[in-house]
């Protein structure tokens, strides 16, 4: 389980996150949503490491996680896809998947559970291509498959559909009902909550830095 | 003990002129002017050429300071041209500096090092202009930071897209910028150079100097004309280390 | 039908194939270059054996400076830290010891001390390393005139720097064309392996390579390890080549060298940065014989049109991808 406990977030004077409580069970899929500036993102990457809270506690599995660097976090499973994608740009999108598995597997093994998530994700087309040269919405497949690559326990997508088209939305909606299958513990943030309605176990509103259940 | 004393003071007064260049050029002009070393040689021989030649010093001093702005303002306009990020434009200016280097040696191949011979100014009139090129440095910046350009200013240092944006002809100020914090330099070249040997590379060791005091003096992150003032506070620590260690 | 020709194309098969047909190019690449190299000696022509020997030099340089721009992304101005470092040291210790064998102590100590250096400073963001390994090389520069030894109650040092023992050229030659074809050999071999996934991909993006789980600090030290000692060896290299230490081996056309030398080869090509490092040297030389150190004007064109060059070579748009 991961949870934060009276999480806080000031920015300079700015007060994002007042006082969060969140418990994410793993095979559970929660979504948050929030208009702009209501803090998702600075939330998620409070749970990846990438933001250190103000105050307050990150537990995984009741471990105090709070002052662990990112990327230890992934180590122990907690995975995140940026909200605007940074491909590793200059490999292609095969070798971007492929090391993120060997991270986890022996270049064997990596090599064969690369090739299964490209197929997986619809990516195995341009496989050959290089990163950067990839089009919106397949940086954004590319960005969640490397995440779930890690094999993680806890995958925290923000906004996956922001700045796509109605058919690549489409796309990811039916990537993310694949996750679902895969008993990990999910949390997609959006800006309205209708993308989300039929996708997650429960809805969450993120406003003026407070947590609700809707 | 008193000697040293003004040395430091001297030397104090020396480097804050340099690292204001540097810090005026890398705010307003946006990346770091790493020709600056070679302007100040180019001042150098000025003087070496004014002084030899017998020619009027105060005009030898007023073409060196308006050849130094030309050749800044050149300097950005290929900076504008070619680069396109601070990075780009930093290695810009190394080329042109490298370049205005090889020139200056190539042009005067009688012998690497020049002398100008007897001490044309001297000590305690050297130490006074600088100390009068400083002051009229800061006034100039007070005055302009209080006035509605330095507002601009302001709005440029903190971040120039958005001035942009608001209106504000940053390129116009950028232009101004180089050619003027290359003036400076070049002051300093003219004045200073006439109590060393001159050679090409004269200008690396100030500008280096000027680079590390004034990005320590960034640290503190203000913007304005207070900005200036800690650099001259930089400075004073900068000279009191390296009086110390030499 | 035959099945193997019907085999389907996989994304693995393709990885596969791209990576073995590089293979084949680099088998091809040495192959030339130990061909062209023994031609080189079989002259005997002095001056060119000599040339060569510095380009070969020059090369371990940039293949040094190389392998901390393709597999860390940064790009430094400050490689002749290790270099003047090690010419230095090697010097000094070999007129205070007398003894040839300290030649090899000083090359691995000035690696270790300038890879420390360069760990901390790798730190720094990537635009804020540019400016600080150039700073940090060019203060080397300037203070190192004030090293002095006192060797029979004489001072020697400073500007004039020190004078070592000569080596014969064919040795020199020999030496630095072995360290030069294993630098080549060992980062290509080494850029082909899939351990340097991890580096390209700290390479491309810092956050995303640790939102992996990529351990960056400990890829940051292995970098500057692997990048400090080979060019250190160069450096002490290029003392016994001139017989002869002075602070121009931290001069600045020295730390700009590998930067120029790149700008003209292709992405992440090693056998370019070599070609780039010959004809650099040659040009120079052969413009010295017009005018002594012209070449500086042609570094100081490069260096004002780099940014163009770069961008009409590379899909990624600035110098350090902006
Ligand atoms: N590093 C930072 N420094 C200062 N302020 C920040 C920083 N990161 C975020 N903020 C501020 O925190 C607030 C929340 O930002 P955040 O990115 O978490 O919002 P968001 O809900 O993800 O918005 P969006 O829907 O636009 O992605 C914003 O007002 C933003 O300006
Ligand atoms: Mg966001």
């Amino acid at each position: 389980m991961l949870k934060l406990r009276d999480v806080s977030k000031k920015f300079n004077s700015l007060m994002v996150l007042k006082k969060i409580n969140l418990d994410i069970r793993t095979g559970e899929t929660i979504g948050i949503y929030g208009p702009n500036g209501s803090g998702k993102s600075t939330l998620l990457k409070i749970l990846s490491g990438f933001t250190k809270p103000s105050c307050g506690k990150v537990f995984i599995n009741d471990r105090d996680i709070t002052e662990m660097p990112a990327e230890k976090r992934a180590e122990l499973g907690i995975a995140y896809a940026f909200q605007i994608p940074r491909p590793f740009e200059r490999l292609t999108v095969f070798e971007n998947i492929y090391t993120t598995s060997l991270l986890r597997s022996d270049p064997e093994e990596a090599a064969i559970k690369t090739e299964e998530l490209l197929y997986q994700f619809e990516l195995s087309d341009v496989s050959d291509s290089i990163a950067a040269n990839l089009s919106q919405g397949e940086m954004k497949l590319l960005e969640i498959c490397r995440s779930v690559a890690t094999q993680p326990d806890f995958l925290l997508l923000d906004e996956p559909f922001a700045a796509l088209d109605k058919e690549n939305a489409r796309v990811i909606r039916r990537k993310i009902r694949m996750l679902r299958s895969m008993d990990m513990g999910i949390v997609i943030t959006a800006h309205r909550s209708r993308i989300l309605e039929g996708l997650v176990d429960r809805i969450m509103k993120i406003e003026y830095g407070i947590l609700n259940r809707e | 003990m008193a000697v040293s004393f003004i040395s430091v003071i001297s030397s104090t007064i020396f480097l804050s002129i340099f690292a204001v260049a540097v810090s005026l050029n890398f705010r307003i002009a946006r990346f770091l002017n790493l020709s600056h070393g070679s302007i100040y040689a180019l001042g150098g021989y000025i003087s070496f050429f004014t002084f030899s030649l017998h020619f009027n010093a105060f005009l030898g001093f007023l073409t060196s300071a308006v050849f130094s702005f030309i050749t800044g303002a050149i300097l950005f306009l290929l900076v504008k041209k070619i680069g396109k990020n601070l990075l780009e434009a930093t290695i810009i200016s190394l080329g042109f500096g490298i370049g205005l280097e090889e020139i200056l040696r190539l042009t005067n191949r009688t012998g690497y090092y020049l002398i100008i011979g007897e001490n044309v100014i001297p000590t305690d009139l050297r130490e006074n202009l600088n100390f009068l090129i400083f002051l009229l440095v800061f006034f100039f910046l007070l005055a302009i930071y209080r006035s509605q350009t330095g507002i601009k200013l302001k709005f440029i240092e903190e971040d120039s897209t958005l001035a942009e944006i608001y209106g504000v002809n940053t390129e116009k100020y950028a232009l101004l910028c180089t050619g003027f914090t290359s003036s400076i330099i070049a002051s300093l070249g003219f004045i200073n150079s006439t109590s060393q040997a001159i050679f090409p590379a004269i200008g690396w060791s100030p500008l280096i100097s000027g680079i590390l005091i004034a990005a320590f003096a960034s640290i503190f992150r203000t913007t304005g004309f207070l900005h200036y003032l800690r650099i001259s506070a930089v400075a004073l620590v900068y000279s009191l280390i390296l009086s110390f260690i030499i | 039908m035959n099945p193997e020709v019907e085999e389907k194309i996989t994304p693995l098969r393709i990885y596969r194939k791209t990576i073995s047909s590089k293979k084949r190019k680099f088998a091809f690449e040495l192959l030339s270059l130990i061909v062209i190299l023994s031609a080189i000696i079989l002259t005997g022509n002095f001056f060119l054996i000599w040339l060569t020997s510095l380009a070969l030099i020059y090369s371990s340089l940039t293949l040094s400076w190389a392998f901390m721009e393709d597999m860390g992304g940064r790009t430094s101005l400050g490689h002749t830290i290790p270099f003047g470092l090690s010419a230095y040291l090697s010097a000094i210790l070999l007129i205070l010891t007398k003894r040839p064998e300290s030649v090899l102590f000083s090359w691995i100590a000035a690696g270790m001390v300038s890879a420390i250096i360069f760990y901390i400073l790798s730190r720094i963001d990537r635009v804020g390393f540019v400016f600080i390994t150039f700073i940090v090389g060019a203060s080397a520069w300037l203070i190192s005139p004030l090293i002095l030894l006192k060797v029979n109650g004489e001072l020697i040092g400073g500007e004039e720097g020190f004078s070592i023992f000569t080596i014969s050229l064919e040795r020199i030659y020999i030496i630095s064309s072995t360290f030069m074809i294993l630098l080549f050999a060992f980062f290509s071999l080494f850029s082909l392996n899939y351990r340097s996934l991890v580096f390209k991909a700290m390479r491309d993006d810092e956050k995303a390579a640790r939102a992996s789980g990529i351990k960056i600090d400990r890829l940051k030290l292995y970098i500057s390890i692997i990048s400090c000692i080979p060019a250190s060896i160069s450096g002490g290299l290029y003392a016994l080549l001139f017989s002869h230490v002075s602070p121009d081996s931290f001069s600045i056309h020295i730390a700009i060298f590998p930067f120029i030398a790149s700008v003209f080869s292709r992405d992440e090509s090693l056998s370019g940065r070599i070609v780039g490092s010959f004809i650099l040297v040659f040009i120079s030389n052969y413009m010295n014989s017009l005018l002594p150190e012209s070449y500086l004007l042609l570094y100081a064109a490069i260096l004002i049109l780099s940014p163009r060059i770069v961008r009409m070579r590379f899909f990624r748009m600035e110098i350090l991808g902006g």
